[in-house]
């Protein structure tokens, strides 16, 4: 992947050193890659010494305006080249304010001078800025959808509260047989109870009370 | 005195007009719906916008914030709230649905309404949304057509950053991310986005 970008910026290098990239877009690509790229920045400085040579050979005027290319890159030392990469991955994050403080300290100094990145910078926030109104511009023209959206909730909450109160209704009755249930087995229970015992003897035949409930003695 | 009254519920932040919201306020539950059925759409519009029924999910929407209203604990977090109801609808219901086209059954009988009118039955149009608004200008239809190439994960990152202006941590929470993933999904979308645009920028 790098080789490939090498290989295209090297056959541009030749353009770049008589300044004849016109393409602001592709004359920042060349740039970066020269910061960063050891080899192709060797290449173009070799390149100029050339022209110094050839120059001098012809009797022509050492470097003159005919040079557009920008030699800051040539200059720059590792860290701020190392800087560059670090940085433009930060750019999104720096202009969305979600930098940690010691980063956006970092990039905002970077910024300053690197005039490359600053460009980036100035160019993307401009595409947020673009892309935040042409949000802004989208109609939703669909009429009483208020209206509509709070008779949908209070019909929701009339049938919720139907539903509590044959919830509640159920309820109740489950509850009451319950509880009437219980307690007409609890008697029974203890009718039985008390027969079987026969602390009561002369009250009830045990016979007689199978006889009246098959099948609940205990 | 309504109109005042209008007024300072359209101009109140939203977390104050929640708080009234929750106090049993019709009309500034009303002002809440209002002030945000466009940017609901909106949303919902850039996260699928091949949908034909953009209006009913934008509905239901603004039906689920009113009816949990009361739920929301903290009224600061509305946006992130609202987001969330958004993004759960279009995961959670849009995408499980496989995308059919709607049918017309040709077997369905007639009724004789139909038959005192019109005896040909027409097949609705899906293709237009009335309310969907032409962008005039080329720009516009340019970072439309971006927007709308985007991965869905980087677009709808660009949406809540740049549309619904949520947070990082936020939009993590939302699409279920880490603060990390949000910060390169955005930059590439950016990115991407300004490719698109570049010509414009100069």
């Amino acid at each position: 992947m790098e080789d490939h970008i090498c290989e295209e910026i090297k056959a541009l290098i030749p353009d770049f050193h008589d300044g004849e990239i016109k393409d602001k877009e592709l004359y920042d690509k060349i740039s970066r890659h020269l910061k960063v790229c050891k080899d192709c920045r060797a290449e173009l400085e070799q390149l100029i010494e050339l022209s110094k040579i050839v120059k001098k050979y012809f009797n022509v005027e050492e470097i003159d305006n005919s040079y557009k290319y920008n030699t800051e890159f040539l200059m720059y030392n590792p860290d701020e080249i190392q800087y560059c990469n670090n940085v433009r991955d930060k750019i999104s994050a720096y202009i969305d304010n979600e930098l940690l403080e010691q980063d956006r300290l970092i990039v905002e100094k970077h910024l300053k001078n690197c005039k490359i990145c600053y460009r980036d910078y100035e160019n993307l926030k401009l595409t947020s800025q673009i892309v935040q109104k042409y949000f802004d511009k989208i109609n939703f023209s669909e009429a009483n959808v208020s209206s509509r959206v709070i008779e949908r909730l209070n019909k929701y909450k009339t049938e919720r509260i139907a539903i509590s109160i044959a919830v509640a209704t159920v309820l109740g009755v489950a509850l009451f047989h319950f509880i009437f249930i219980s307690n007409f087995k609890f008697e029974l229970n203890d009718k039985s109870f008390k027969t079987k015992t026969g602390q009561q003897s002369n009250e009830q035949n045990p016979e007689e009370t199978e006889k009246i409930l098959p099948g609940l003695s205990f | 005195m309504e109109k005042k009254q209008k007024d300072q519920y359209y101009s109140m932040p939203f977390p104050d007009l929640v708080r009234l919201c929750q106090q049993d306020d019709q009309f500034a539950l009303d002002i809440l719906i209002k002030r945000n059925e466009k940017i609901v759409y909106n949303t919902l519009y850039h996260l699928d916008p091949n949908r034909p029924d953009l209006s009913d999910l934008t509905q239901e929407v603004l039906f689920r914030m009113a009816r949990s209203i009361k739920k929301l604990r903290n009224p600061d977090t509305f946006k992130y709230w609202l987001n969330q109801i958004i993004t759960n609808l279009f995961y959670d219901e849009l995408r499980r649905k496989t995308r059919r086209l709607p049918t017309v059954s040709i077997d369905e009988p007639i009724s004789e309404q139909d038959y005192a009118s019109v005896v040909t039955r027409e097949i609705p149009d899906i293709g237009q949304i009335p309310e969907e608004s032409i962008l005039g200008s080329e720009l516009d239809e340019k970072i439309k057509e971006a927007i709308q190439k985007l991965p869905e994960q980087f677009r709808i990152v660009i949406v809540l950053r740049e549309l619904q202006g949520l947070s990082y941590d936020e939009i993590a929470k939302i699409t279920k991310t880490s603060i990390g993933t949000v910060k390169s999904r955005l930059a590439r979308a950016r990115n991407k986005l300004q490719e698109h645009i570049r010509p414009y920028l100069q």
